[in-house]
């Protein structure tokens, strides 16, 4: 099947939201799935991609949100299970190529690589970024 | 064999139950204080640890290392799945047995190498939610996504259905006993027959109704 180049984003949080609203600004095709009706309806104005309200743990949702088109997953919500079961069933299942999963727990990072999964973990990145500003301030 | 069970609920306390009855060593992980505190009452020789199942320290201080199976009965499928690829892929545990509610993730799963994957919850609905669920039933198999189980009951001396006919029992639309295996012999049943303790009843239904027909046969516990 002939791949749409569309971005599929699981969790509209803040880190969610804002990434959707920064791929959307750049012309891509994203959709933005999430459970809460609320989280959906705040996304940010430059948002003009789809938004698909459903329980990302049911494959049914993800369905939805046509993952097997998809070039690109994102699985950002504030739950880890969720975002390895998500992330998980989009390289496994729907043969997404792209897939990047968010990690809040690092005590879990062994298994990730053992799945061959690639991780962001955002509180990782801050301490990175603040602690080469306390370097460059010594 | 060494199990550890991830999940309090009313399925983990039943599972818990037969496990111990078999002989097994077992260890329950509880997501709560009341979770456990239920446990600790009615299983003496069991460890009971409060704690998430996705937590690899957690699972560690069950010793899942030395475990020979996990049934994973977490809240949710997301949870159950990464309680299973934790044992199986960092604690080397052979076996692990997944409930998973919705059943269209079965087949991730399975992909997965989660060994055996049950939606048989799904079947008994509400039923096995409760306390201690139903005496006898053997086992159970879901169809048709879970839309449809078949359970093999057996009736003990005091269950309501002995002595009465299939016809009196009244079971509900979308439950039919399709079978009853007595000594050695299987009888399609009629109306008419009696049922007799010790008879072991193939009971297929639909899953809201299974509790109900559940109830009529073996009764409420």
């Amino acid at each position: 099947m002939a791949r749409r180049r569309c971005t599929v984003i699981v969790g509209a949080g803040r880190l969610g939201s804002a990434l959707a609203g920064r791929l959307s600004h750049a012309g891509r095709d994203v959709v933005v799935v999430d459970r809460a009706a609320p989280a959906l309806a705040a996304l940010p104005a430059e948002f003009s991609g789809f938004r698909v309200r459903g329980n990302a743990a049911e494959m049914q949702t993800l369905r939805r949100a046509r993952l097997d088109e998809a070039s690109w997953l994102f699985a950002v919500t504030d739950r880890d299970d969720l975002n390895l079961m998500v992330a998980l069933a989009g390289g496994r299942l729907f043969g997404v190529p792209n897939v990047r999963v968010r990690v809040s727990d690092r005590v879990r990072q062994a298994l990730y690589e053992a799945l061959e999964l690639r991780t962001v973990n955002p509180n990782d990145l801050a301490v990175d970024v603040l602690a080469a500003m306390a370097d460059d301030a010594r | 064999m060494r199990v550890v069970v991830a999940g309090g609920g009313g399925l983990a306390l039943h599972v818990v139950r037969r496990l111990r009855a078999h002989g097994h060593g077992v260890a329950l992980v509880c997501a709560t204080r009341e979770e456990a505190d239920r446990a600790v009452t009615r299983f003496e020789d069991v460890v009971v640890v409060v704690g998430d199942a996705t937590d690899p320290a957690v699972l560690e201080g069950v010793e899942t290392r030395a475990a020979d199976l996990l049934v994973a009965l977490c809240a949710t499928d997301p949870e159950t799945l990464l309680a299973c690829l934790l044992a199986t892929r960092r604690f080397g545990v052979p076996r692990t047995v997944a409930q998973v509610h919705d059943p269209d993730n079965g087949e991730l799963f399975r992909v997965l190498g989660v060994g055996s994957v049950v939606s048989g919850a799904e079947i008994l609905g509400g039923v096995i939610e409760e306390e201690s669920g139903f005496e006898g039933i053997a086992t159970r198999v879901a169809l048709a996504g879970g839309r449809v189980g078949v359970v093999e009951v057996r009736l003990a001396r005091d269950a309501p259905a002995v002595g009465s006919t299939l016809e009196a029992l009244r079971l509900p639309a979308g439950a039919l006993v399709a079978a009853v295996l007595r000594d050695d012999a299987v009888i399609v049943p009629r109306g008419a027959a009696a049922l007799c303790a010790g008879d072991r009843l193939l009971l297929v239904s639909e899953a809201s109704v299974a509790g109900a027909a559940l109830e009529r046969l073996v009764g409420a516990r």
